[in-house]
């Protein structure tokens, strides 16, 4: 089946709809409509956009080992994309029959660092069920529709010491390098503590690591740098290093994440998690993607939807 | 050709083209704003409001399913007062017919919730959530049952002069015996069909993947069986009908126009193509020029039997 408004049915394609005002105009253009809270010493870029709902191209599609692939999606004609946040996400179709089987868009953080007018956007992502077994086999020169930015990144809400403790479980290292990149490129010297099950799996942070960031690594079997959990190597971490001048941010699955805010909270240390769910639409209006958070300590609890109150929370805040 | 009319009528209520949002899938409406001007649709059913606020269900919230997926929310809602007090004036800035969903676990609070509406100044029309599989009380303990659909829709037809459109659960033997029930109590418009119950189960843990077990099935798997129940709807009442389930193209909302529905709600699709909606309504312009059709009334109703050969093309 052909799907409607992927290029068919509509000849110009998402062109008869163009979203009013220079929404698709370059970062500056967009920041004029909604500047998001970022102190002058974090911003990555002096503003990030509204979302945008824009067909991209495939430019480069390669697997990193151990079933990670690197895709970088591109606006084709030159035209650039707006800002965004380390730990912001996007929203992306799967293959051609995106929307009817599979159904949904999924989730994915943005892995590369917007540059000012730069037109290229990566995801790095490891083949985990059918949607990623889906998206590993669509080729240089498809196309893919892209929702982004969306949520809210690491930058606006951070509190704590200066220093980055980075705290990444699998796959959840592609929301947390942007960020390692950002805090280096202003003067930090963050740390990243990387968490899988065996020594293959390292290749999640071989993009990090090439990148020159500081890097451990705890493997379940002991195959590679601390033998356990992440959760461990924080704690011993942490004993050794006065906490006191370190902010984490952690995204990994719900145990390890629920395990950090454990450990962190133990040590005193303010934790930010990026938190992940099946989503059906990215930007709010499902209702799907919820957790429970308590917005002051021993408030009621409600279900915050991670996608637009989200994905980063304090770890404080959130009801396991 | 000179542009196609797609404004329509539904009883007293006008719209600018047959094409709404599905209540639910965008919330109140506001969220769209930022992905197409809402005045290219004919309007937004606002997601359905309680009188309190409410917080819906546990996650797991959702599971995808073939061309289909589940969802069981429970309603989470921002409550009648802050959208009367904060939302509607924002969204009253936007040119669309804004369509108001209620939800109640009484009678009463359905009557209270449109007196509600009725006082605020803005809303074109009100639809009733007799039909949500997702709650303890109220919803499709209303919908299933043709005596309750009717004391719930007299309820709120004392309450309000607004045009009173009742939304219909499909999860019945003889969806018309509603109809019916609805119509004789005073509903102006019906809109069908409401989610399909279903159930996903996680092979590994042995559990549904909904927490709450059992959830509403939406999306392209479910359009042929809700283009089936607005066809049989339309030759067993004469009040307009409003078509959805599935709809993610001009073709799809034709068939649901040809069934007999006057207009159509487009859900599901909005959550993978946020201007979905404003797409569907283009693809129905883009259609009648092609085909020489002037008028979208004149094709409502053409899948019906009654309806002569006339109105069909020559070929």
């Amino acid at each position: 089946m052909i799907s409607p408004g992927r290029g068919v049915d509509v000849p110009s394609g998402r062109a008869a709809f163009p979203p009013p005002g220079g929404r698709r105009a370059g970062i500056a253009g967009a920041g004029a409509q909604r500047k998001r809270p970022v102190t002058g010493r974090r911003a990555v870029l002096d503003s990030t956009g509204m979302p945008v709902d824009r067909r991209l191209r495939i430019a480069s599609h390669e697997e990193l080992g151990a079933s990670h692939f690197l895709l970088s999606l591109n606006t084709g004609g030159g035209d650039s994309l707006p800002g965004w946040e380390p730990g912001q996400f996007s929203m992306i179709t799967l293959g051609a029959s995106a929307g009817v089987d599979p159904l949904l868009r999924r989730p994915f953080s943005i892995f590369n660092e917007p540059t000012p007018g730069g037109d290229t956007l990566q995801i790095f992502y490891k083949v985990l069920g059918r949607g990623t077994a889906i998206l590993s086999r669509a080729r240089p020169g498809d196309s893919i529709d892209c929702l982004a930015p969306l949520g809210n990144g690491f930058e606006p809400r951070r509190t704590g010491g200066t220093r980055l403790l980075l705290v990444a479980g699998g796959i959840g290292a592609a929301s947390l390098h942007p960020l390692a990149l950002a805090d280096r490129r202003r003067g930090g010297s963050p740390v990243v503590l990387y968490g899988c099950r065996t020594d293959v799996e390292c290749a999640g942070i071989r993009p990090t690591r090439d990148a020159g960031i500081e890097v451990h690594v705890a493997t379940d079997d002991g195959s590679e740098g601390h033998r356990g959990f992440v959760s461990s190597l924080l704690d011993d971490f942490l004993a050794r290093n006065d906490p006191a001048g370190w902010t984490i941010c952690a995204c990994g699955p719900t145990p390890m994440m629920k395990a950090t805010a454990e450990v962190a909270s133990r040590h005193g240390v303010a934790c930010h998690l990026s938190l992940e769910s099946p989503m059906a639409c990215g930007f709010g209006v499902c209702v799907g993607c919820v957790v429970g958070v308590r917005d002051h300590a021993g408030g009621p609890r409600r279900w915050a939807r991670i996608c637009v109150e989200g994905p980063v929370f304090d770890a404080a805040r959130v009801c396991w | 050709m000179s542009a196609p009319r797609l404004a329509v009528r539904l009883g007293g209520l006008a719209l600018r083209n047959p094409v709404l949002t599905a209540s639910g899938t965008s919330g109140y409406g506001l969220d769209l704003a930022p992905h197409f001007d809402l005045g290219r649709i004919g309007g937004i059913v606002c997601k359905s409001l309680s009188l309190r606020p409410r917080e819906g269900n546990a996650p797991s919230r959702l599971a995808e399913t073939p061309a289909g997926m589940l969802n069981s929310i429970g309603l989470q809602n921002i409550g009648i007062d802050a959208f009367v007090a904060k939302t509607l004036p924002e969204l009253r800035h936007h040119d669309t017919a804004i369509i108001a969903n209620i939800f109640g676990e009484t009678v009463e609070e359905f009557g209270e919730l449109a007196t509600r509406i009725d006082a605020a100044a803005g809303v074109s029309a009100i639809e009733l959530n007799i039909s949500c599989p997702n709650t303890a009380r109220g919803g499709i303990e209303f919908g299933v049952d043709a005596d309750a659909t009717a004391r719930v829709t007299m309820a709120v037809r004392r309450a309000t002069r607004l045009p009173l459109i009742i939304k219909l659960s499909p999860n019945v033997t003889d969806i018309t015996v509603i109809a019916r029930a609805a119509v004789d109590a005073g509903a102006d418009i019906l809109s069908l069909v409401n989610t399909f119950m279903g159930m996903a189960i996680d092979i590994e843990t042995r559990r549904p993947v909904l927490s709450s077990g059992s959830g509403g099935l939406s999306g392209p798997a479910i359009r042929p069986m809700a283009v089936h129940l607005v066809h049989r709807v339309a030759r067993a009442v004469s009040v307009p009908l409003i078509g959805i389930g599935g709809i993610r193209s001009g073709r799809d909302a034709l068939e649901f126009l040809m069934a007999g529905a006057s207009a159509v709600e487009v859900g599901t699709a909005t959550f993978t193509e946020p201007a979905a909606a404003a797409r569907v309504a283009h693809e129905i312009a883009d259609w009648c020029r092609r085909r020489g059709v002037g008028d979208i009334n004149d094709i409502v109703g053409a899948a019906l039997p009654e309806r002569g050969r006339s109105d069909r093309p020559a070929s």
